[in-house]
């Protein structure tokens, strides 16, 4: 793969391509430090304007938007106490305080720093693990992918939503949804009540719109406060001093592992990370009694860990092409627009794509670091502007992006016909997530499925006789039986984040 | 003791998902699928029959967990009102979109949405409805070619 890097290097130093980062990272970090917003919806916005980019500018875009939103909600967690993402949550804990006694200026400077460490550690990450976990899953036939698919869906389902029947019963959803149309195999229409609609299929992205963007109004109208923010503290960035990074370098790097390793397993995400992070730094510290009053090793653990999700959760998103929340679903279905299939074959049928890909979210990285130390005066400014005037433009994007896709003004429909729905699952705590990556993944679960049961002359119990199928269904079996221990702390810290 | 909160929504969302999975799996049977035996064969309602069976499953699962649930949590409050509104002008501006084209209709549904989760200034929501998707148009439709909805009436 080294022997891509110069040509990923000099295609990612064109002119649309270095364009597209600083957009993607100002809008990013706008996104991302807005509260009401976040990333999923951030990458749902931006997805009618890769549809007429080359890819390369249409993936520097969406990477910019992943990366810099996950670190833009850390500007509103220091500078008004409310995190722009749930995956900032922990950094209000001691950015907050930081901002109150004048030091705003150094908290956003720690939390910039350390979330662009984090973000180069979980490339690293990525880089080192992918290619060789493609490699591996070369050798899975249908057995062992459907023993994948079942596995990854039933940790999503748990961990994701803190509740496993619902995350369980969410994914089936999903799984069904995608069985509605052709048949992958015979061709035979399915679910379609004599719609013609219905009779081609439903698609991802109106979907994802609808459950992730329309849902997500509904959602803020049912559930806004007319609280008053409160006013923005000092703003502005200053570098920590040499001294003071020094004896918290193995903070910064422990949390960087923790957030690559969360961020690999499917469905854990960067709000499990950043408050296992929290945790695990606030134990090992000669000073806990500081956490939560300005301490800066809480900001570094959460603000590392949070980005340094990001490469970790694309390492099973574009080594088996599974992902593992809502941001890598919505970077899953962009790039399948432009006929980029992230999965096994990928590596081996398209190294110079896949390296382009490295390097551009080095250089997301690169970005936000400067475009958050340069305009984070601008970016505090941004903190005024309220929900009730941003949740209408979020609309307005919903419909431009699912209408742009192919044209059919039916997707208008659907978008809003499973808005409604999302937003009712959400409101009895469905996740969302589990449902739109069941509908990603039914037609490679059903296939491998079938193609399974046909090779063993329909005998299922030969599916245990594979050695690498059998060990993924005990993890499986073990998960759902709840006797996991990683995944029941997983889905405990899941359980303390979103509460 | 009468189910409330948490119990009562598990209840009623499990209830009408076991419903509907039902109802589908039934449909699974009808003519217009070529019907093997159950399980006897790799059909093209095979896969769809045990995803189903689970919804079904996990959905009385869910039943049962509500039932159960008698001391469960109190839901957070609804603005169930402002939801209708927000709804109500989401697909109004949808109709309109399809109708008479996203130029004319699209400006009215920013303003309607922004009215309907209450917006103080009208004034600024009135540029914004006006501004951003007239914006959008210029830099997507007739910049950058993207396909735009421009209605059945015109």
């Amino acid at each position: 793969m080294l022997e891509f890097v110069p040509g990923a290097f000099s295609s990612a130093f064109t002119f649309s391509i270095l364009l597209c980062l600083a957009i993607g990272t100002v809008a990013g970090i706008i996104i991302g430090a807005l509260p009401g917003l976040g990333t999923v919806l951030g990458l749902v916005m931006a997805l009618p304007f890769t549809y007429v980019l080359e890819p390369g500018p249409a993936i520097a875009l969406l990477l910019a938007i992943y990366v810099s939103s996950i670190y833009g909600g850390s500007i509103s967690a220091i500078l008004i106490n409310v995190p722009g993402t749930p995956q900032s949550a922990a950094s209000v804990f001691d950015g907050y305080p930081m901002a109150q006694r004048g030091d705003g200026a150094l908290a956003l400077g720690w939390a910039t720093i350390a979330s662009f460490v984090g973000g180069v550690f979980s490339l690293v990450i990525l880089v080192m693990l992918a290619p060789q976990l493609a490699r591996f899953a070369l050798n899975f036939g249908p057995i062992e992918t459907f023993a994948l698919i079942v596995f990854a869906l039933t940790t999503i389902a748990w961990v994701s939503s803190g509740e496993m029947l619902k995350g369980l019963l969410a994914a089936c959803i999903g799984l069904f949804l995608a069985t509605v149309g052709p048949d992958a195999m015979t061709g035979q229409v399915r679910f379609h009540f004599d719609n013609l609609f219905l009779s081609a299929g439903l698609t991802v992205i109106p979907l994802l719109i609808g459950f992730f963007a329309v849902s997500e109004i509904l959602y803020q109208a049912a559930y806004l406060k007319d609280v008053k923010l409160p006013a923005v503290t000092s703003g502005g960035f200053k570098v920590p001093p040499w001294s003071a990074w020094k004896p918290r370098i193995v903070t910064l790097l422990r949390s960087c592992g923790i957030g690559s390793f969360i961020g690999v397993l499917p469905g854990t995400g960067a709000t499990a990370a950043v408050f296992v992070s929290y945790a695990d730094a606030k134990r090992r510290a000669p000073n806990p009694e500081d956490f939560g009053k300005g301490e800066p090793s809480g900001l570094i653990a959460s603000e590392s860990a949070n980005n340094a999700v990001s490469g970790g959760a694309m390492v099973p998103m574009m080594a088996l092409g599974i992902p593992g929340d809502g941001g890598t679903v919505v970077l899953l279905g962009a790039l399948t627009i432009h006929n980029v299939i992230p999965g096994v074959r990928l590596f081996s049928t398209q190294p110079d794509l896949v390296t382009l890909i490295f390097v551009l979210l080095l250089l997301a990285n690169i970005f936000m670091l400067m475009i958050g130390a340069f305009g984070a005066n601008v970016f505090s400014r941004m903190l005024k502007i309220p929900t009730t005037l941003l949740m209408p433009l979020v609309f307005m994007m919903s419909v431009v992006g699912a209408y742009a896709i192919r044209s059919n003004p039916v997707d208008i429909i659907v978008i809003a016909v499973f808005g409604l729905i999302g937003f009712l699952l959400r409101m009895n705590k469905f996740p969302p997530a589990p449902i739109i990556i069941g509908f990603v993944l039914g037609v490679p679960l059903e296939m491998s499925f079938r193609q399974g049961l046909i090779l063993t002359d329909m005998n299922v119990l030969l599916f245990f006789e594979s050695p690498i199928a059998l060990v993924l269904f005990i993890i499986t079996a073990l998960i759902v039986l709840g006797q996991f221990g990683a995944f029941k702390a997983l889905s405990r810290a899941v359980g303390r984040g979103k509460g | 003791m009468a189910l409330s909160g948490q119990g009562r929504a598990d209840v009623i969302y499990g209830a009408v998902a076991a419903m509907g999975g039902t109802a589908m799996f039934a449909h699974t049977f009808s003519d217009r699928y070529s019907n093997e035996f159950l399980f006897g064969d790799v059909s093209t309602t095979f896969v769809p029959r045990i995803l189903l069976g689970l919804i079904v499953l996990l959905s009385l699962g869910l039943v049962v967990k509500g039932l159960r649930d008698r001391d469960g949590g109190k839901l957070p409050a609804v603005a169930i009102g402002r939801v209708a509104l927000v709804f109500g002008a989401c697909v109004l501006s949808i109709a309109g979109v399809w109708f008479i084209g996203y130029l004319i209709a699209m400006p009215i549904g920013v303003f309607l949405v922004g009215w309907a989760f209450g917006y103080p200034n009208k004034l600024v929501l009135l540029v914004t409805a006006i501004v951003a998707p007239l914006l959008t148009w210029l830099v997507l439709a007739e910049f950058a070619q993207v396909s735009f909805p421009n209605g059945q009436v015109f």
